[in-house]
């Protein structure tokens, strides 16, 4: 049709367009041979540039291309012509996430310039990622924008939205009574007391003594509290805090020992004065705080250390993720960063056990202490 | 027997008809007992744009027995009030108005555009059932409750920023002053060299200081300090736009002017390069992530005097918890800005505030060790 434009009187033309229109709406225009390289000349646009999506989720990648070949393109024939992308880590090094191949929703003929709104499937796991667009045929070739720039969309992959936490409704709205476990996260009243057990022996392998003072931040219903209630001596104390106002009382009433004591805490203030420790805690706290937070509370900790105390707690670290990614529900840091802000507290990190966490991601416990041992 | 009759498609249909032909009305408040329902958010966004509209999808359901007319005198609609994360109302209440009846029974979903406040902070949307004529819903029977949706606002993300293409597409030798920012013109950005040297003076500048320049740009600073500093003092600038390293070190030839391409948390000189006097951060903090500016100050600790000093802006709001916008503009919540500065021992002193724009100002604000 496009060869028939010079033959159609002026007056004509809008109509002939209409016609044409019409035609392509119901024409298969199928490509059953390899694009030349004249033919996959494409100007690209990306919509927009960069987005922030959540897990697991399909976005709309609105992207406007031109076709500046010569012959149709579509995703019908022998040999069809699909968008594709490919997801590459922030540093451009490729996944192992299988190339995405969208179909055209209608043919593009030369000289057409249409809005595409492909589909993106998003990965399940957090970080900051480069996703190249592009076109590639079957049993043809790749071709992106006809400038030889590769066009990239920049995509944080933060948490889902229906996993992020509001820790204050999460406590207003549970019994305590009837059940304390769900709420600071495991399934069941057992595994609820087996990690309190689990956490004793992080302690334990870190020199606790019946006699030490410890301080849980995030202390929830009392994990650590159970088992260190029967374990720690009448010299020894412990101070538990946390966030959520409901948790104090429950603690109170729970935790009876006048040497247990229960104080609620801000987002990153202490507010504990004049008593100094040598165990602070941080269970799945920094696994949920933006890592300005958790420097913050690491200076905190720091100043309530004694001399020769050391800082224990937890955190996600992904090399997929530039400084972080999600959201309260769950947080994963990029791990060098994490270490230089550690040591912008002023505190060193001694790795004590990791475990793979998502697919790219490990969890990761450590001690935090002062590089000399002593108070600073 | 009524009820099975219900269940019949002929019912339904007959009931379709009727709801088309006569919709629900309510010129009177609904009973208290009707004013029963509940509304959440389907899939709300993770961070939304300034001053722009988004559509969201609300699931609404009715439990009160009545149907809730959508139009007429007194339609039910929702009420929307965008609250700062600090829970103090921000701005007019405004009322989503629903494009059909809800009829008890099954939730439906409706979209619903909603501005987003023309600032950039960490609000939170408080949605709930309303009816003009007799008010909110959860005033009037107890079991149905307002919702609240977290939502960041963000800057525009065409007014995002990436450095390196500000700089490969400039023209440097042309207009080396529009690339930085503040300037309109060339007569402007000489006219105002003075001032920026004068600044500097007022924090401790003398002709024999050694200076740090981080983000240095094409030399603005440096610039005013080419025939200040003595040979005993020196320069030394650092940028993430390797184009603008190389603009410097062609266009500012004095063997103490040093420039190095920088990464965007590390300054490129090594300890022994110091100590140096001043740090210079001028319209740096201003475009990174508050963990980012503790890093650089961190940075500039291992590479500043015990007596140094650090001269830095930062765009300011109590709308924001932390830090909110991207690297077009960034803003920052005061007090946890300057808690971050503190854990590396730093004390601040605010020397100079101008406006920003209603809700923010911008600071100029003095490290030094405490």
């Amino acid at each position: 049709m496009a060869g028939l434009g010079g033959y159609v009187p002026t007056p004509l033309k809008p109509l002939a367009k209409k016609v044409r229109s019409a035609i392509r709406l119901i024409e298969k225009a199928p490509l059953d041979s390899p694009l030349s390289a004249i033919d996959s000349r494409a100007q690209i646009r990306l919509g927009t540039p960069s987005i922030v999506v959540e897990k697991s989720t399909e976005v709309p990648c609105p992207v406007r291309v031109t076709n500046h070949g010569h012959s149709v393109w579509s995703s019908a024939g022998q040999c069809p012509l699909f968008q594709s992308f490919k997801w590459l880590s922030a540093r451009k090094v490729p996944l192992d996430v299988p190339v995405q191949k969208v179909p055209l929703a209608s043919a593009v003929y030369p000289g057409e310039t249409v809005d595409l709104q492909p589909m993106l499937a998003v990965p399940d796991a957090l970080g900051h990622y480069l996703v190249k667009v592009g076109f590639a045929q079957d049993g043809g070739p790749e071709f992106g924008d006809v400038s030889g720039k590769t066009l990239y969309l920049e995509v944080q992959i933060t948490g889902k939205a229906a996993d992020d936490i509001d820790y204050h409704k999460a406590y207003a709205t549970a019994d305590l009574a009837q059940d304390y476990w769900t709420v600071v996260g495991p399934g069941t009243k057992d595994e609820f007391y087996k990690l309190g057990q689990s956490k004793l022996q992080t302690l334990l392998e870190n020199g606790l003594t019946p006699d030490s003072r410890v301080l849980d931040v995030g202390c929830g219903t009392g994990q650590l509290a159970v088992p260190l209630e029967s374990y720690l001596s009448g010299k020894g104390f412990f101070y538990g805090t946390d966030i959520g106002i409901e948790a104090i009382p429950y603690c109170e009433a729970r935790f009876k020992r006048p040497n247990f004591k229960f104080v609620q805490n801000e987002m990153t203030v202490i507010p504990i004065q004049d008593t100094t420790f040598d165990f602070v805690t941080f269970f799945s706290v920094f696994t949920h705080t933006f890592p300005d937070e958790t420097a913050l509370l690491l200076a905190e900790a720091k100043r309530l250390l004694a001399p020769k105390g050391c800082i224990i707690g937890d955190v996600f670290t992904s090399p997929m993720v530039e400084r972080c990614s999600g959201n309260r529900g769950a947080m994963e840091l990029n791990p060098e960063h994490f270490h230089r802000l550690v040591k912008l507290a002023g505190l060193q990190t001694h790795l004590l056990a990791e475990w793979p966490w998502q697919k790219y991601g490990k969890r990761q416990v450590f001690r935090f202490a002062h590089p000399t041992g002593e108070r600073g | 027997m009524i009820g099975s009759v219900k269940d019949t498609a002929a019912w339904r249909f007959a009931r379709g008809i009727k709801r088309a032909v006569v919709p629900p009305r309510s010129p009177e408040p609904l009973p208290p007992v009707a004013c029963r329902g509940s509304v959440s958010a389907v899939s709300p966004p993770v961070a939304l744009e300034v001053a722009s509209l988004h559509s969201w999808m609300f699931r609404i359901q009715n439990q009160g027995g009545l149907a809730w007319p959508c139009d007429g005198p007194n339609p039910v609609q929702l009420r929307g009030q965008w609250k700062t994360y600090r829970g103090t109302p921000f701005g007019e209440p405004f009322v989503l108005a629903f494009p059909r009846p809800v009829f008890p029974g099954e939730p439906q979903d409706f979209l619903v555009p909603v501005a987003t406040p023309p600032f950039v902070g960490d609000f939170v949307l408080h949605v709930e059932l309303y009816q003009p004529l007799g008010g909110v819903f959860s005033s009037r029977n107890r079991d149905t409750k307002p919702i609240q949706i977290a939502v960041p606002v963000l800057g525009r993300r065409a007014a995002d920023i990436d450095y390196h293409e500000v700089y490969r597409t400039a023209d440097l030798k042309q207009n080396h002053w529009w690339v930085v920012g503040a300037y309109h013109s060339k007569e402007q950005y000489e006219a105002s060299k003075a001032d920026r040297r004068g600044m500097l003076i007022k924090c401790g500048l003398t002709p024999e200081s050694r200076v740090l320049d981080v983000g240095c740009g094409t030399g603005q600073m440096a610039d005013a300090l080419k025939d200040y500093l003595t040979d005993s003092g020196a320069y030394y600038g650092t940028d993430i736009g390797k184009e603008a390293i190389d603009f410097c070190t062609a266009n500012f030839a004095r063997k103490n002017f040093i420039f190095r391409h920088g990464e965007m948390t590390k300054i490129p000189f090594a300890t022994d390069e110091g100590p140096f006097d001043l740090a210079i951060y001028f319209s740096v903090f201003t475009h990174t992530f508050v963990d980012e500016s503790a890093l650089l100050l961190a940075e500039t600790k291992r590479l500043l005097k015990s007596t140094g000093r650090i001269v830095a802006d930062v765009i300011v709001s109590d709308l924001i918890e932390r830090c909110a916008g991207n690297r077009g503009e960034m803003l920052v919540n005061k007090e946890h800005f300057l808690r971050l500065a503190g854990t590396l021992g730093f004390e601040s002193e605010v020397i100079g505030r101008w406006p920003w724009n209603s809700q923010a100002e911008r600071l100029m604000v003095v490290f030094r060790n405490g």
